[in-house]
């Protein structure tokens, strides 16, 4: 085996994988601005993403907020900044840890199920059925759940964001002893609207990411119950690999002047 | 049928599809006239299916045209294909139907979804073909996973003919059901033909299905349609191919090539 080789077929590899990503994205994203359209999925899947996963995310953010005001508290006590705790959690809140959390956690809940119905579907051909009754499945299938990604993960996001920031607020309080007024006070002084915006368009990509690639994996899935098993880890990976790395590129767009 | 000049429903003309170096049609041939019924027998992995996924559209030949009413299907742009997908319909092996669609949803769905119609409009019809293949309203509220293979197969049969295609296809039809169900299918499958006034094309490997469904058998071997006739012929076709399938025998031209797969 000639090593060089190895490496240049996986790479080539990669590149076929990309391409086929692009193309199958680009394709999904003409659908969804092309009628027809179909309303009463997208409403199923608006409510299945951003509703159903409202306790998951709601649950996430709560404990980040307070344990990010118990570690700010204790680190920031070195230096005697201790009044910056509301400050820090909110920032951090809004900014990063709101859309990433939530990112991670609807990739997982959703990003696998998508992946798992889709492939099932391949493989008992309903989606050739869809395509035999005329229906194109990229219009009933893809689109529907790309727009339902995009439009649910910003409002979770901003409902997450909330929750984490009453995190912090009950440990802040409670725990730490910080005056109420205070600490809500401090919470909002240096809060600017591009914290919040910024994550909420984090949110509507990574939104993209979890529902693209529960699909893709899902429409490309092998054969018999293997093949679903592989699409939904694949997905799952893939989109939290996507997130992450889609998470400092927006960073650095909103934040690197 | 008597004026002898008749174009064909659907014309097979030299359709090649190979999947690398596995050459499943060669050259096939094959004409379905107005109101026929044809059934294709032949081994399991002989390319059946892929001869059905050619004609709807899931899958594009090597070389070779397909003619609807004399036009080709086949080299159309994706939009003018859809076009004429609308006038097939398939019955899958396995039935595929939707399982996150209520029984009633998946016979109403191509009215809905490609015809346009209004749920409230098709819901009397799907009832209506629901009837038709033997099921009372009762069903039309339950899921695919609740009900069982041989209803799940009247099911796809009816949401196939609810549409009101011209040319119906029927993949494998009585695969893997029991043989009092298999022949309640196959005569579903003949009256829902001739009330549509329908063009059949039917695969199987079920000889008696086969002889129940069909007008005229054609038998698909190495890739492409080594003998077809009368039904009634079938039995003593004089071709050694045909007799030995006929006849489910082991011994005979087949068998070397049935191990190759
Ligand atoms: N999508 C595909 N990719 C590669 N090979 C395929 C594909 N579909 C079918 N084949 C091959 O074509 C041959 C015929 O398959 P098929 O039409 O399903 O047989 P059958 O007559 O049992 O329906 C088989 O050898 C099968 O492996
Ligand atoms: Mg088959």
């Amino acid at each position: 085996m000639n090593p060089l080789a190895t490496i240049g077929r996986a790479f080539l590899n990669f590149l076929a994988a990309v391409g086929r990503l692009v193309i199958f994205a680009g394709v999904s994203i003409s659908h969804c601005v092309r009628p027809p359209f179909y309303p009463r999925i997208l409403i199923k899947q608006i409510i299945e993403i951003g509703y159903y996963s409202l306790p998951v995310v709601g649950l996430t953010t709560l404990f980040s907020g307070m344990v990010l005001a118990l570690q700010s508290y204790t680190g920031f006590a070195r230096f005697s900044a201790e009044g910056a705790v509301a400050t820090v959690v909110v920032l951090s809140i809004t900014r990063e840890l709101g859309p990433v959390l939530a990112g991670l956690m609807v990739a997982g809940r959703i990003g696998a199920s998508m992946a798992a119905e889709i492939g099932t579907m391949r493989v008992t051909e309903q989606i050739d059925a869809l395509t035999t009754l005329s229906t194109n499945p990229y219009k009933y299938l893809v689109a529907p759940r790309i727009l339902a990604g995009i439009i649910s993960l910003p409002f979770l996001v901003l409902i997450g964001d909330i929750i984490g920031v009453f995190g912090g607020y009950i440990v802040g309080v409670y725990k730490l002893g910080f005056n109420a007024g205070t600490y809500l006070q401090r919470t909002i002084e240096f809060l600017e609207p591009i914290d919040v915006i910024s994550g909420l368009v984090k949110a509507a990509v990574f939104g993209f990411l979890v529902a693209l690639m529960g699909c893709y994996h899902g429409y490309r899935s092998g054969r018999g119950a293997q093949g679903v098993g592989a699409a939904t880890t694949n997905a799952v990976v893939s989109a939290s690999i996507l997130i992450l790395v889609a998470n400092y590129g927006i960073t650095t767009l909103f934040f690197s002047h | 049928m008597n004026d002898g000049v008749l174009q064909p429903k659907l014309s097979i003309r030299d359709l090649n599809k190979a999947f690398g170096s596995n050459h499943v049609l060669r050259d096939l041939n094959l004409e379905l006239a107005p109101g026929e019924s044809v059934v294709v027998i032949g081994g399991s992995g002989t390319g059946k299916s892929v001869l059905i996924k050619c004609l709807v559209g899931l899958m594009e030949p090597d070389s070779g045209t397909i003619a609807l009413d004399g036009e080709p299907i086949t080299g159309l742009s994706p939009s003018e294909r859809e076009a004429k997908m609308a006038r097939f319909g398939l019955l899958f092996q396995n039935g595929a139907l939707f399982d996150s669609l209520s029984v009633l949803d998946n016979v109403a769905f191509g009215m809905v979804s490609a015809q346009g119609r209004s749920a409230a409009e098709a819901k009397p019809v799907a009832l209506e073909k629901l009837a038709m293949v033997g099921l009372d309203e009762s069903v039309g509220a339950m899921y695919p996973a609740e009900i069982s293979g041989g209803m799940r197969k009247r099911v796809a049969l009816a949401r196939t003919i609810a549409t009101e295609p011209d040319i119906l296809l029927f993949d494998e039809p009585t695969t893997g059901l029991d043989p009092v169900m298999g022949d309640v299918i196959d005569q579903l499958i003949v009256k829902c033909v001739k009330e549509l006034g329908a063009t059949a094309l039917t695969i199987t490997h079920d000889m008696e299905s086969a002889k129940r469904i069909g007008d005229r058998i054609a038998m698909l071997y190495d890739g492409r349609i080594i003998w077809a006739g009368a039904a009634e012929t079938v039995d003593a076709s004089g071709h050694d191919h045909v007799d030995q399938f006929v006849h489910g025998r082991v011994d005979g031209p087949i068998a070397f090539a049935t191990r190759r797969h």
